[in-house]
């Protein structure tokens, strides 16, 4: 294996894999690498919301401007990754109606549809919503789903010989002369370590990029800001639902697949890391979104959780919902004279590509290659379709996942979790949270790849503990329920807690 | 639909309990059962919108509306609610369609079949007829006879009144039900008349006519409340009936008039049992019989009414047995397609009748006796025709 490509990038989210499709594509010989799965940052944790941009129009309208162009080129090139099923936006008559007119305005400045629709028409349509609506209008967001993203990105760059390493940390940087030569990696299953050298570096790594340039001595002021969302157990509305109102707390309602994601909530922390929604915050969400949705409360909850927003902050720039959701690229050069690297920080999923753009032309501009970006040009597409499958194929029921569907997810993977497959697959991520097709699927995979009984029973194990993590927030009801099945099967029947032996290996 | 059916999938915990009681997947491997194709499947039908029926919802025409996964969930979900719903979006080939449109409308049938009952029973086994049901994709076995009788019904007015409902089969084939519920409520002091209504609308609902099903409800709900209203009981003798008028037309037609019509809808053995009143004498008690306890009675949740008094007035030796489905499931068997399947879910049961060497066997249902007596070649009778036999003299 080559040690040695010309653009090293950092960072295995939307942004991060965008690039590498986008180097691929121009012929630029790079490595991505990501310390953990793909997506497994922000771009896998948040609502799952395609702005059309009709969120930030008033407060933000270059941001809104770009989100309507990103929107309309991704819908045409990732149909395997995007449900367009539209959106709306809903004012009711608690809300503040010069704002309407003030959000309208923007919606026209920034080219984006609007179509208004009466309180009546829409709940004949959505009877979830509440009766209070005064304003509706649709708008095109849709729903996007950032692992088939990420990974979609990665399949395209692959055929165009791009490389990947996941779960691979940055543990270095290789500096000669105030220029980067070479990036020192450390595998984090096995603990290896290796310098792969390289002209250029591009540092995607969202929340975590401040850490990834402090090791090149470089300084990112990044905003780490916590978002926490919820899953509901179907369907609530058919379309995008947005509070007509100035952004704030719990006002995007996103259908997503089978589920519903609602969010979100904003406020700083400390750490990228920090990803996990607290009950508290959880209940402040439900109160907010019955104002919506009036019988919010009753419904099944199956999950919460939480993303890092990666928020860039010049000196003395704002922070939370009153910054930016533009992004911005940091030449290095230009602050410390560091060659060889730039970051991409800020922005949303939304505009990743146009992210990935801007960031190849100026790097495919200093190595003296003069190819335009072609990423708005080719279609995208998943690495494990979704086909239909007579019963009694699928291994999970809630998601409809097939054996076939497990198999295409390990591929080329040497070693694998079951959440990598999850990510891919939606398996697991129903209502029973994996308590019935986490044994099916250790069963299979030990099975089919031949898994030692150890290593299944740590496939098995690793995603019980995954599942477990996110309900814990939403323990009542249904769910508090459903976790006390999983417990009887995982405990009792299973015997999980004396799983390690692998005495049965032969 | 209302709101509460529709959220009901939301406490499926996917613990299968259903799946194990399901007749048609203990015979048919290929069927997906009541949790996949209830509250799972339907979570996916939301994210597309419910629009195009999956490919797997085919296999919802396996699903004989039994509706013992209903009972058997212990968090209240109703798959079948979820099936039915489905079943009625589905395309289907139209022939087969043509011949569940044929079978849901049995109440025309009946209604002209009994005109000259022994003209349509020759014609039922004319060669030619039997040849063109076959062709349609009815499945060759016998049908019940039609038959007409006049009702003798006492003029007397008394305080309590009695609007007795007796359904399709009670109607057109077997009056004796009729006569002899007429004469178990006179007996109780009921002043009793026959319900101007027509069919309940269950063989529409099990044939995926779901629209035409709840106009009916909505009609057959607007007279029943007019009698309510005048302080008539609604009485039953048909399991299908009574579970249609309690459960399937609240589904339909959510809201104030099913639910004062629910609470006003009695199976005649369990107003006997609410009110306690045996009307019988007990002398000269039959051997031995079985009781065959239909899927749709069980689904009332009412218990064994009609057994407990058959046990206490008219039979030495009854066997109670609540653990099998005939199979038949109203118009389903008479299916080309699915009359082994049919027959084969009825496998155990008759099994143990034959075993139990019973010279009888009682049943509220009539679909559930022409199946067991194609499947045994025992006598079946309705309760109310054995107990009627036990009625004080004096009376």
């Amino acid at each position: 294996m080559t040690n040695k490509v010309q653009v090293v990038v950092i960072g295995g989210g939307a942004t991060g894999t965008g690039i590498l499709r986008d180097l691929a594509l121009r012929g630029i010989d790079s490595l991505l690498v990501e310390q953990n799965d793909l997506a497994t940052g922000t771009s896998g944790r948040f609502h799952g919301l395609l702005h059309s941009g009709a969120r930030y129009v008033v407060k933000d309208l270059h941001s809104a401007e770009e989100c309507i162009q990103e929107n309309i080129i991704l819908k045409e090139i990732a149909p395997d990754c995007i449900e367009d099923t539209g959106g709306m936006f809903i004012a009711t008559k608690n809300d503040d109606l010069s704002y309407v007119n003030q959000w309208l305005e923007g919606c026209e400045k920034a080219g984006i549809n609007t179509g208004e629709v009466s309180a009546q028409e829409l709940l004949k349509e959505e009877p979830a919503l509440t009766p209070d609506i005064v304003k509706a209008y649709y708008v095109p967001d849709a729903a996007v789903d950032g692992f088939t993203l990420a990974a979609a990105n990665v399949l395209s760059a692959n055929k165009a010989g791009a490389q990947v390493k996941t779960y691979t940390k940055v543990v270095g940087f290789k500096l000669e002369q105030n220029k980067v030569r070479g990036v020192y990696l450390q595998n984090k299953r096995t603990g290896k370590e290796e310098l792969v050298g390289c002209d250029y570096v591009i540092n995607a790594g969202g929340a975590w990029a401040g850490q990834i340039a402090a090791l090149a001595g470089q300084n990112i002021n990044i905003s780490p800001d916590k978002g926490v969302l919820v899953i509901f157990n179907h369907r609530i509305t058919n379309r995008v639902l947005n509070h007509l109102r100035p952004p704030g707390d719990g006002d995007i309602f996103v259908p997503h697949g089978s589920v519903t994601v609602f969010g979100t909530t904003s406020r700083l922390t400390s750490s990228p890391d920090d990803n996990e929604a607290t009950r508290g915050e959880v209940l402040e969400l439900l109160a907010e979104g019955s104002n919506l949705v009036p019988d919010l409360k009753e419904m099944r909850l199956i999950r919460a959780f939480a993303g890092v927003r990666p928020i860039y902050q010049p000196e003395g720039g704002e922070v939370g919902r009153e910054a930016t959701r533009d992004f911005t690229l940091i030449d290095h050069s230009r602050f410390t004279g560091l060659q060889g690297m730039v970051s991409v920080v800020g922005g949303k999923l939304t505009t990743f590509r146009l992210m990935a753009k801007v960031a190849v032309d100026m790097v495919a501009g200093r190595l003296g290659i003069d190819k335009p970006c072609i990423t708005h040009l080719e279609k995208i597409y998943a690495p494990v379709p979704r086909n239909g499958a007579k019963p009694g194929e699928y291994l999970c029921q809630c998601e409809m996942v097939t054996k076939k569907m497990l198999d295409q997810a390990v591929l080329e993977k040497e070693q694998f979790s079951l959440s990598d497959v999850r990510r891919l697959t939606r398996l697991g991520m129903g209502p029973c949270q994996g308590t019935f097709c986490t044994f099916r699927a250790a069963g299979y995979y030990h099975e089919s790849r031949g898994l030692k009984v150890k290593a299944a029973n740590k496939l098995l194990k690793d995603h019980i503990e995954e599942r477990w993590k996110g309900s814990k927030a939403v323990l009542w009801g249904q769910q508090a329920q459903e976790a006390q099945l999983t417990r009887g099967i995982y405990l009792g029947l299973l015997n999980l807690e004396r799983l390690d032996s692998d005495r049965h290996d032969v | 639909m209302s709101k509460g059916d529709e959220r009901n999938l939301d406490h499926c915990l996917k613990c299968s309990t259903c799946h194990t009681q399901c007749p048609v997947v203990a015979n048919y491997l290929a069927f997906p059962g009541p949790k996949q194709l209830g509250p799972e499947l339907e979570r996916l039908r939301l994210a597309r919108g419910g629009k195009a029926p999956f490919e797997i919802d085919e296999a919802l025409n396996y699903c004989t509306n039994c509706k013992r996964c209903d009972i058997a969930c212990p968090h209240g979900v109703k798959p079948s609610y979820y099936n039915i719903k489905n079943k009625a979006k589905l395309k289907g080939k139209s022939l087969n369609k043509f011949r569940d449109w044929i079978l849901a409308h049995n109440v025309w049938w009946g209604k002209i079949g009994s005109q000259i009952p022994s003209l349509t029973n020759f014609g039922l086994k004319f060669p030619l007829t039997r040849l063109s049901m076959g062709l349609v994709g009815v499945a060759n076995r016998h049908f019940p006879k039609y038959e007409k009788k006049k009702v003798i019904i006492s003029k007397e007015k008394k305080e309590k009144k009695a609007l007795y409902y007796a359904g399709c089969y009670a109607s057109y084939n077997e009056p004796q039900i009729i006569q002899a519920a007429v004469n178990i409520l006179e007996a109780c002091g009921y002043q009793v008349e026959l319900a101007p209504a027509a069919c309940c609308g269950t063989p529409m609902v099990s044939n995926g006519l779901l629209e035409e099903a709840g106009k009916l409800a909505e009609k057959n709900t607007d007279i029943f409340l007019k009698y309510i209203q005048q302080g008539f009981k609604i009485i039953t003798t048909c399991s299908s009936c009574g579970l249609a008028l309690k459960e399937e037309y609240a589904h339909m037609l959510p809201g104030e008039k099913s639910n004062r019509l629910r609470k006003n809808i009695w199976d005649l053995f369990e107003i006997l049992d609410e009110e306690g009143i045996l009307p019988f004498s007990s002398s000269q008690k039959i051997a031995k019989a079985y009781y065959h306890v239909p899927c749709h009675l069980k689904a009332q949740g009412i218990g064994v009414p009609a057994a407990n008094l058959l046990k206490a007035i008219a039979i030495k030796e009854l066997i109670i047995e609540d653990s099998y489905c005939c199979g038949i499931s109203g118009t389903y068997g008479f299916k080309k397609e699915k009359y082994a399947l049919s027959m084969a879910i009825g496998g155990p049961l008759f099994q143990d009748i034959k075993e139990s060497q019973v010279p009888l066997v009682i049943t509220d249902c009539g679909t559930c006796k022409l199946q067991i007596e194609h499947g045994t070649g025992v006598t079946v009778n309705h309760p109310a025709v054995i107990l009627e036999n036990y009625l004080k003299k004096t009376q």
